[in-house]
């Protein structure tokens, strides 16, 4: 006696385990996924022998060294006289706010009146090619703080609303105006080569100093 | 005989109403009737969408998953920056509150933001990381030949990774540790942020 096989009916396919793995998986992911966007800054830093080749010193230097105590920037050796309401012979730019508990020590300092101080080295003629600016803290200053100091201190900043037009930055005259400010994008070559619109540079190249004793 | 006939179109009229309203009383029913067959079917729920899309957000995960050449450590409040430079794949050294890592293999200890003087040449005021030089030799011996394999030279770049509270001093010993070992060229991992959080850290208190 012949059997007929019986062909079974094509079932669908049973799509439930892969549909709980991917319900898994997919909070799973989103945990681990960091919805921020990384960048790097460049900087450089001299040997620590490189300070032997003191007798070559280039003529143009912009130093900024940082402290709790405020800013001091340095032009060519010589440092700049202590703006309004900071004491003379301390640092030429001092901090907005005392030193107290739960005060993030970047919000101290007043990168404002920084920010102006650069721009107007900047501005000057024999300074404007000048890229170069070297920024030495105390041991205590927190990375926080040298991480503004080279974004105040890397570009030109414009007023939001002129971002479109300038050519060159502008001084801020107010925190908030500093805060809203925006970096314009100029025609120029970068070191490969390439032309196009890139963000309108102050001092770019950051170098490090080895750091000053903490008062 | 006009009454008659008017009488006659009514009577007309109120048939062919009625007629269509069974009509249309038949059509519900039969919906009905359909609707509850179907409820009581053996027809699934169709997630054949639901499942469209989560195959797609799986893949976009995925790929973001495996692109990042940066992982960032847990206890490490990177700062937020305006720099714009894209990172790229080298060697990540990592500095937060804990301690020193290389990738993600711790190398030594911090206490109080300082590194103990006896792990450092010439005690306290020492600038080298004795254990960190170790690490990053052994680092640079592997990249250099895997550069000769390729044909390259080895470019020196390391990225650093340092929390926010880290300080200036800690920073440098770590740079002229890697400088010590033939590293030249460095990069510090911020997050992008604008001018106004600039050197803060993502989960840092409110600005007052």
């Amino acid at each position: 006696m012949a059997r007929v096989a019986r062909v079974p009916d094509a079932e669908d396919l049973n799509l439930t385990p892969i549909m709980n793995m991917v319900l898994v998986l997919i909070p799973l992911m989103l945990l681990n996924v960091v919805f921020m966007t990384i960048s790097v800054i460049e900087v450089t830093m001299p040997q620590r022998s490189a300070g032997a080749a003191q007798n070559g010193e280039p003529p143009k230097r912009l130093q900024l060294f940082i402290s709790q105590q405020g800013f001091t920037v340095v032009e060519s050796g010589a440092s700049l006289p202590a703006l309004e309401n900071c004491p003379g012979g301390g640092p030429t730019i001092c901090p907005l706010k005392e030193e107290s508990e739960g005060t993030l020590e970047t919000d101290r300092h007043d990168w404002r009146r920084l920010y102006n101080t650069l721009l107007e080295i900047k501005q000057k003629p024999d300074w404007a090619d000048h890229e170069q600016i070297e920024i030495v803290a105390d041991s205590s200053v927190n990375f926080g703080v040298l991480v503004k100091a080279m974004d105040v201190s890397r570009n030109q900043r414009v007023p939001a609303a002129e971002v479109k037009t300038a050519i060159k930055g502008k001084p801020m005259t107010t925190d908030q105006e500093m805060n809203e400010s925006q970096i314009p994008l100029v025609d120029s070559v970068d070191d490969q080569g390439n032309s196009g619109k890139m963000p309108l540079g102050m001092f770019p190249v950051v170098i490090l100093g080895l750091p000053t004793v903490s008062h | 005989m006009a009454v008659d006939l008017s009488k006659f179109e009514k009577a007309r009229e109120e048939q062919r109403r009625a007629e269509m309203e069974k009509a249309l009383a038949d059509r519900i029913k039969a919906k009905r009737k359909a609707k509850r067959s179907r409820d009581t079917g053996k027809t699934a729920l169709g997630l054949n969408s639901m499942m469209d899309m989560m195959t797609i957000i799986l893949v976009f995960l995925l790929k973001s998953y495996g692109e990042e050449p940066i992982v960032i450590l847990p206890n490490t409040d990177v700062p937020i920056s305006v720099a714009e430079n894209t990172p790229e794949d080298m060697t990540v050294i990592t500095v937060n509150k804990e301690g020193i890592f290389m990738v993600r293999s711790r190398i030594l200890e911090i206490e109080d933001g300082k590194v103990n003087g006896n792990f450092k040449k010439g005690g306290e005021s020492g600038l080298i990381i004795e254990p960190l030089e170790a690490a990053l030799r052994q680092e640079v011996e592997k990249l250099k030949s895997i550069a000769m394999a390729n044909g390259k030279e080895f470019g020196g770049d390391m990225t650093i990774i340092a929390d926010q509270k880290t300080n200036y001093r800690l920073l440098v010993e770590v740079m002229q540790t890697a400088i010590g070992t033939e590293f030249k060229r460095f990069r510090f991992a911020v997050i992008q942020g604008s001018m106004k959080e600039s050197g803060r850290y993502a989960s840092a208190p409110e600005l007052p």
